[in-house]
């Protein structure tokens, strides 16, 4: 079972699935740290058990892998993921993203970077921090990948990859979400990146 | 580029919408601003016009420093604040040591 500790990272339901599903996930889990909150967890457990027999493919198939992949990882006993139990606890659609701000209302100064997958919530969660003055980056899930290339643990090339097929599983074709993936890593992956990756370049 | 072309007064033949304007400014309580109109009706219809790849074609001159942020300003709007401000966040998280994430880094 996954301790309470607070690490530095805290982490949403959707970017621990994103960096789950790629190819890096073996690597990322075991490097480094991060905390979720029980809600989150929760909302795992639900991708897992409400689809039985996703078909392959699937965007039911893709929450309900990663999700198993994060919850098996969050039970082992030397898990060096962190689930924080948040009181009250939030319900509904957006409950995870709310966990989050609770847990940050209360303990700020335990965090320093805040990964979430939605674009709107990342910028919620912004407002939150920019009114109380603490310091803490939000960012996407990409940057998680970007611990282990800046530690040297992956390769550009790796790097790339990963986000790429994080770009692709995730969805994100719109000029807006693909181009502000790619401002938002400053790394340039475009020499590495041509032909069968063409669809998750930015647009030029 | 120029930066100043914008405060240039923009004409066109206005009849029936000229004649509409003044009506309107007669018969609403405390009249009408027509420049404050005409000056948002441009911007959502310029807004309006730009398709997908002019977005691009905006944002990477902008990016390239071709045009001003004013101009990319009104042509992208919002899009441009939430660009810049994952751009500047992710940027800053780059800043910080991410060794200490590590879980090697506490000795484990």
């Amino acid at each position: 079972m996954a301790s309470e500790a607070r690490y530095p990272i805290l982490a949403d339901t959707s970017s621990l699935i994103a960096v789950a599903n790629t190819t890096q996930w073996e690597l990322l889990k075991d490097a480094i740290h991060l905390t979720t909150t029980n809600v989150c967890k929760h909302e795992l457990q639900n991708h897992v058990s409400s689809n039985k027999y996703p078909p392959e493919g699937s965007r039911e198939h893709y929450l309900k892998q990663g999700s198993q992949r994060v919850l098996e990882h969050l039970d082992e006993d030397s898990s060096p993921w962190s689930c924080v139990t948040v009181v009250p606890r939030p319900h509904g659609p957006d409950a995870g993203e709310q966990s989050l701000k609770q847990e940050l209302s209360e303990h700020a100064s335990s965090y320093q970077i805040v990964s979430i997958l939605d674009s709107a919530a990342r910028r919620s969660i912004r407002r939150l921090i920019e009114d109380n003055a603490y310091d803490i980056d939000v960012v996407g899930p990409p940057y998680l990948l970007y611990i282990l290339l800046d530690n040297d643990l992956i390769a550009k090339p790796e790097f790339c990859e990963a986000t790429v097929e994080m770009i692709r599983t995730e969805g994100w074709t719109g000029y807006e979400v693909v181009k502000n993936a790619w401002t938002s890593i400053p790394v340039d992956c475009s020499e590495i990146l041509g032909g069968e990756y063409d669809d998750a370049l930015p647009p030029t | 580029m120029s930066g100043s072309s914008y405060d240039k007064t923009i004409q066109f033949r206005a009849g029936a919408e000229k004649e509409a304007a003044e009506l309107l400014d007669e018969i609403h309580i405390g009249g009408i601003n027509v420049s404050e109109l005409a000056r948002v009706g441009l911007v959502e219809m310029l807004r309006q016009s730009l398709d997908e790849q002019d977005k691009i074609a905006v944002y990477e001159r902008y990016s390239r420093g071709e045009i001003s942020e004013d101009v990319a300003r009104v042509l992208l709007g919002e899009k441009l604040n939430r660009m810049d401000e994952e751009k500047e966040s992710f940027e800053a998280a780059m800043e910080r040591d991410t060794s200490a994430f590590l879980t090697g880094s506490d000795g484990e």
